[in-house]
C-alpha cells in the first residue's frame, strides 16, 4: 500500500482495485454531505414537523396523516428522486464529455432536452386534451427519437465522428428549440405558461414511482457505464492511440452515447430538462481530484446528486410558499461556482 | 354486569351507528370533473383551497364562500396578493383568514397545513394531482372545457350555492337588458383590441368585455368574427382598420400597475400615429379601460364592463 493509493483486493485477490487515498475521501465527504442533505431536507418545509415527529413517521409509528403525507409521499420520494436524478444527467454529461471529448457536451448537445420539450410543448399547446399523466412518456419518446436521428444523421463508417455528432446536434437541437419557442409565442397564454413551467425542470411533482423508475434505471445504467470506464480511459489518449491498443473504438462510442441518451431521457421524462448538471458535474470532479475513469464517474455521480438535491431543496424551502423549480437553482448556484472553479484553477496554474 | 343488559346496550349502539350510517353517506356526493375522475367531495365543504385565484377564488368569493387557502402572486416587493382579490371582492391575504399557499406550483405542504376539506385545482397549476388528492378531494376544473359563467355555475353546484349564484346572473341579465333597451346594438359596430409586442391580439372573445358586447348584441368587425371561438387572432399593423370599429376597446394591466398611456405605447409600437389609421380613436370613440374588470371571472367585473359599455356608448345624447 502506497502512501496516495489504497489497494482493494478482493475474491482471494482475482480482482484487485488501486484506488487513490484522496479521491476515496473527497466521496466520503460528499456521502456524508448527502446524507446530512436527506436528513435535512426531511426536517424542514412549510409544514411544520418537529424532529421526533419526522423519525416516528418514518418508524410508522406517528398516527397523523398529515405528517404522514407530508414525509412519506411529498418529502421523501422528492428527495430520492432529486439525488437519482442529478446522478443520471451528470453521468450523461461525463460519458458525452469523454466520447466528444468536448468539455461543453451536456445532454442538451444531442437534442435529448430539445426533444423533450418539443414533445410536451406540442402536447401541452396543440393538443392540450391529452392526458397530462403521458407527458413523461412523450418526453421520453421525444428524447429517444431526436437522439437516434442526430446519431443517425451523424453515422458514418469513420470511428471519428465526433464533430459531425455536435454539428448535427447544434443544428437539429436549433431547429426544434425554434418550433418550440413559435408554439410558446402563438400558443394560449395559460397553456404556454404551463409548458413553460415544464422547460423550468421541476422536481416537485416526483412520487414513489418515478423513484422506482429513475433507481431501475440507475441501477441498470450506471454499473454498465462503470464497465465501460477502462475503454473509456484508452479514449482519453485519442482515437489512434486507443485503436492500436485494441480498442473498439466504434463500438465503444455507441455505447457511450447510448447510454448517456438513455440516462439523460429517463431522468428528463421525469422531471423535465434539467440544464447546467450533466455539464458542470464532471468539471467539479476532474477539479477536486485527479483520478481514474471510474473513481471520476463515481464522484461526477455524487456531485450531480448532490448538486441537484440542494437545488431542490433551495427553490422548496427558501423562498416557501413560493416553489422555484430545481432546474433554474441548479443555474444559479452551479453557474457561478464552475466559474469560481475555473478561475480559481487559471490562477494556479498561472502561479 | 348483567349479560342482558350488555346485549341491550349492543343493539342500542347497533340502533344509533345505523341510524348515523346513511347521514354520514350523504355528507359527500360523487363528482366527476373535468379529467373524467370520480371524486367523493363534501356536500358542505368549509375549508376550500382554490389553486387558481382569479379563475377559482374570486367566483368563490363573489358566491360568499371564503376559501381557506388560494393560490395568489407576488408583488415585486414580495408581498403575495390575490390578483383583482381587493379591487372585486374587497379580499385578500392582508385582511381575511384566506392563507396564500403559493403560486406556480403551489406548496403542497401548504396547502396540507390549511386542513382543507375540498381542493379546486386547474390543469394549469403545477401542484400535482395525486399529492393534493392525498390531502383532501381534489377536483379539477379545466376552462378549456367551460366558458367563465359555466365555472362559475360548476362552482356553485359544488359549494351548494347555486341561488346565490342565480341572483347574480339575474343581476347581469337585467344590466344587459338595459343596454338593448337604450342601445340600438345590432347596427353598432365594436371591437376589444390589445398590442403586444408590435402585433395586435384579438379574442373571441375578449374577457368579460368582449361577453357584455356579444350578450348585449353589437356588431363585430369580419376579421374579429373569423377568429375561431375562444382563439386568439394576431395581426400586424397593416390589419389596424380592418380592426376598426364604431366603439373600440382596449385595456391595461393594473396589477402591474400600468396606465392607459401603456397601451398607447403599446399601439405606438405596432404603428406609430396609430390613432390616425383608427376612426373610433381619431373620433374619440376609443375607451382603454382596466383589464382587471375587463378580464376577470366575476360578476362584479360584468357589472361593470355593462355599465362601462353603457355610458360610454349611450352616455353623450348631446352628440350627433
Amino acid at each position: 500500500m502506497s502512501n496516495t493509493h489504497f489497494t482493494l483486493r478482493l475474491l482471494n485477490e482475482s480482482i484487485a482495485l488501486k484506488l487513490p487515498k484522496f479521491a476515496l475521501i473527497i466521496i466520503l465527504i460528499i456521502c456524508i454531505m448527502i446524507v446530512f442533505m436527506i436528513v435535512w431536507s426531511l426536517n424542514i418545509g412549510s409544514f411544520n414537523l418537529s424532529f421526533q415527529s419526522v423519525y416516528d413517521t418514518l418508524k410508522g409509528t406517528e398516527t397523523d396523516k398529515a405528517a404522514n403525507n407530508v414525509v412519506w409521499l411529498f418529502r421523501f420520494p422528492r428527495t430520492l428522486a432529486a439525488i437519482l436524478v442529478g446522478i443520471m444527467m451528470a453521468l450523461s454529461g461525463a460519458a458525452l464529455q469523454n466520447v466528444t471529448r468536448n468539455g461543453l457536451a451536456d445532454p442538451s448537445l444531442i437534442g435529448i432536452s430539445q426533444g423533450a420539450a418539443l414533445a410536451v410543448v406540442a402536447s401541452i399547446i396543440v393538443f392540450p386534451e391529452i392526458d397530462i399523466n403521458l407527458r413523461p412518456w412523450l418526453a421520453l419518446a421525444g428524447s429517444l427519437i431526436v437522439a437516434a436521428t442526430i446519431q443517425w444523421l451523424s453515422f458514418d463508417d469513420k470511428a471519428s465522428n465526433s464533430l459531425k455528432l455536435i454539428l448535427f446536434g447544434i443544428g437539429v437541437s436549433a431547429f426544434l428549440s425554434s418550433i418550440t419557442t413559435a408554439m410558446l409565442t402563438y400558443g394560449d397564454i395559460y397553456n404556454a405558461s404551463s409548458a413553460l413551467a415544464w422547460l423550468a425542470g421541476s422536481i416537485n411533482a416526483t412520487n414513489w414511482f418515478d423513484v422506482k423508475l429513475l433507481s431501475i434505471a440507475v441501477l441498470i445504467l450506471v454499473p454498465l457505464l462503470l464497465i465501460l470506464s477502462r475503454l473509456m480511459a484508452t479514449l482519453r489518449l485519442g482515437e489512434i492511440s486507443a485503436i492500436s491498443l485494441g480498442v473498439p473504438i466504434k463500438f465503444v462510442k455507441y455505447a457511450l452515447i447510448s447510454l448517456a441518451v438513455a440516462l439523460a431521457a429517463i431522468a428528463t421524462s421525469v422531471v423535465g430538462p434539467l440544464g447546467f448538471v450533466g455539464l458542470v458535474a464532471p468539471h467539479l470532479a476532474r477539479l477536486l481530484t485527479r483520478s481514474n475513469v471510474a473513481i471520476h464517474l463515481i464522484l461526477t455521480a455524487l456531485i450531480g446528486g448532490l448538486l441537484v438535491l440542494v437545488a431542490d431543496f433551495a427553490g422548496r424551502a427558501l423562498f416557501a410558499p413560493l416553489q422555484i423549480p430545481a432546474g433554474i437553482v441548479t443555474e444559479i448556484i452551479g453557474v457561478p461556482f464552475l466559474i469560481f472553479l475555473l478561475l480559481s484553477q487559471r490562477r494556479k496554474l498561472n502561479k | 354486569m348483567n349479560i342482558s343488559i350488555l346485549k341491550a346496550t349492543f343493539a342500542a349502539c347497533a340502533i344509533v351507528a345505523t341510524m348515523f350510517a346513511p347521514a354520514q353517506a350523504a355528507d359527500t356526493i360523487s363528482f366527476t370533473d373535468d379529467l373524467g375522475r370520480k371524486v367523493e367531495i363534501p356536500t358542505k365543504p368549509t375549508a376550500i383551497v382554490s389553486m387558481h385565484d382569479s379563475v377559482l377564488t374570486i367566483p368563490l368569493i363573489e358566491l360568499g364562500v371564503i376559501p381557506a387557502g388560494s393560490h395568489g402572486r407576488e408583488t415585486k416587493q414580495g408581498v403575495p396578493f390575490i390578483r383583482s382579490g381587493k379591487g372585486l371582492t374587497g379580499y385578500d391575504f392582508d385582511n381575511s383568514s384566506i392563507k396564500f399557499v403559493g403560486n406556480y406550483p403551489a406548496d403542497v405542504e401548504k396547502v396540507a397545513a390549511v386542513k382543507p376539506d375540498l381542493i379546486i385545482t386547474t390543469p394549469w397549476q403545477k401542484a400535482p394531482i395525486d399529492q393534493l388528492q392525498a390531502i383532501a378531494p381534489t377536483i379539477v376544473i379545466d376552462y378549456n372545457k367551460h366558458s367563465d359563467q359555466e365555472i362559475f355555475e360548476l362552482l356553485a353546484k359544488i359549494t351548494g350555492t347555486t341561488e346565490r349564484f342565480n341572483v347574480l346572473l339575474g343581476r347581469y341579465e337585467q344590466q344587459i337588458k338595459r343596454i338593448k333597451r337604450i342601445i340600438d346594438t345590432e347596427n353598432i359596430t365594436v371591437n376589444v383590441i390589445q398590442p403586444n409586442k408590435g402585433q395586435i391580439l384579438v379574442w373571441n372573445t375578449y374577457g368579460n368585455i368582449g361577453k357584455v358586447l356579444r350578450d348585449a348584441g353589437f356588431t363585430f368587425p369580419q376579421i374579429t368574427n373569423d377568429i375561431p371561438m375562444d382563439d386568439i387572432g394576431r395581426f400586424s399593423a397593416e390589419k389596424l382598420q380592418d380592426l376598426d370599429a364604431d366603439y373600440v376597446f382596449a385595456t391595461y394591466r393594473t396589477d402591474q400597475l400600468q396606465s392607459p398611456k401603456d397601451t398607447v405605447e403599446g399601439f405606438e409600437q405596432v404603428v406609430p400615429g396609430f390613432c390616425e389609421y383608427l376612426t373610433a380613436c381619431k373620433e374619440g370613440r376609443m375607451l382603454v379601460i382596466p383589464r382587471e374588470e375587463a378580464s376577470s371571472n366575476s360578476f362584479l367585473a360584468l357589472s361593470i364592463s355593462a355599465y362601462t359599455v353603457l355610458t360610454h356608448i349611450s352616455g353623450h345624447p348631446y352628440n350627433k
